[in-house]
């Protein structure tokens, strides 16, 4: 199918590249198909294009790949809605702010979207805790893991301690 | 808006199967105990509209593909800086 993509312009785009939010995400209640845009250039983040507006543009990325302790918990209720069963994993993805400076770059933590990517089917969830923000700094969540890393390298001996 | 006074331990119910108790009230914070199918969302209201606000601003906070291409060098010079920085302190400490 044919989708017009205001930043990308006019995009041939498979059926099964497509992914269905079973709820839309709020603030955007008349899109609710919506596919990736890939490009080396700009990984690990990616595009998440709206297929019903042409302007809707998220910036989205994995969050393991900057918050090393990221685990939200994700309730029966969220998995049930994208058709995953207890136990099984959502592919999680969080939505990217990027700003003029883009050292302060953040991620929503807070409203994580979780696939099934078997059904192509996904959901904004609301994690109800007040350990994670809608506006994690990315810089910071890197010197984190980072630090961590660097910890586990040195091989102190010591027992991990909780990091929060 | 339909307005109920409810004492301590009173509950509300919504339809057959949602029941809003209040279990309770210390100051001005009233504690409920909400039990409702699973089918149901409940959350604070402030969470969805925190969420619908810094969903709406990620949309308008122009993507500006020819910057996207710099990130990785940011992140790159900001380890690299973040390195020299533990390094110097901990010679520093020796």
């Amino acid at each position: 199918m044919k989708v017009v993509a205001s930043r990308f312009g006019e995009l041939e785009v498979r059926e099964e590249e497509i992914f269905t939010a079973v709820r839309t995400l709020p603030g955007f209640p008349n899109s609710s198909r919506y596919f990736f845009i890939e490009r080396r250039n700009i990984a690990p983040f990616r595009w998440m294009q709206s297929a019903d507006e042409p302007d809707l543009t998220f910036v989205v990325v994995e969050p393991d790949k900057f918050f090393h302790d990221y685990e939200p918990r994700v309730g029966a209720f969220d998995l049930e809605e994208i058709g995953l069963g207890r136990g099984e994993q959502p592919f999680v993805l969080v939505i990217v702010v990027l700003p003029e400076d883009l050292t302060k770059m953040t991620a929503n933590l807070k409203g994580p979207l979780m696939f099934n990517l078997k059904e192509r089917k996904f959901k904004q969830a609301f994690i109800e805790t007040e350990k994670y923000t809608v506006r994690e700094s990315i810089i910071e969540g890197i010197r984190r893991k980072e630090k961590a890393r660097l910890e586990g390298e040195e091989g102190t001996g010591a027992k991990s301690t909780k990091s929060g | 808006m339909l307005v109920l006074s409810r004492k301590l331990e009173e509950s509300v119910m919504i339809g057959d199967n949602v029941e809003i108790k209040v279990v309770g009230v210390h100051g001005d914070t009233v504690k409920l105990g909400i039990t409702a199918p699973r089918t149901i969302p409940v959350h604070r209201k402030e969470v969805y509209e925190e969420i619908e606000k810094e969903n709406i601003l990620a949309s308008k906070m122009g993507v500006r593909i020819e910057k996207v291409d710099i990130l990785e060098h940011i992140f790159r010079d900001g380890e690299r800086a973040e390195e020299a920085k533990r390094k110097a302190k901990d010679e520093g400490k020796e």
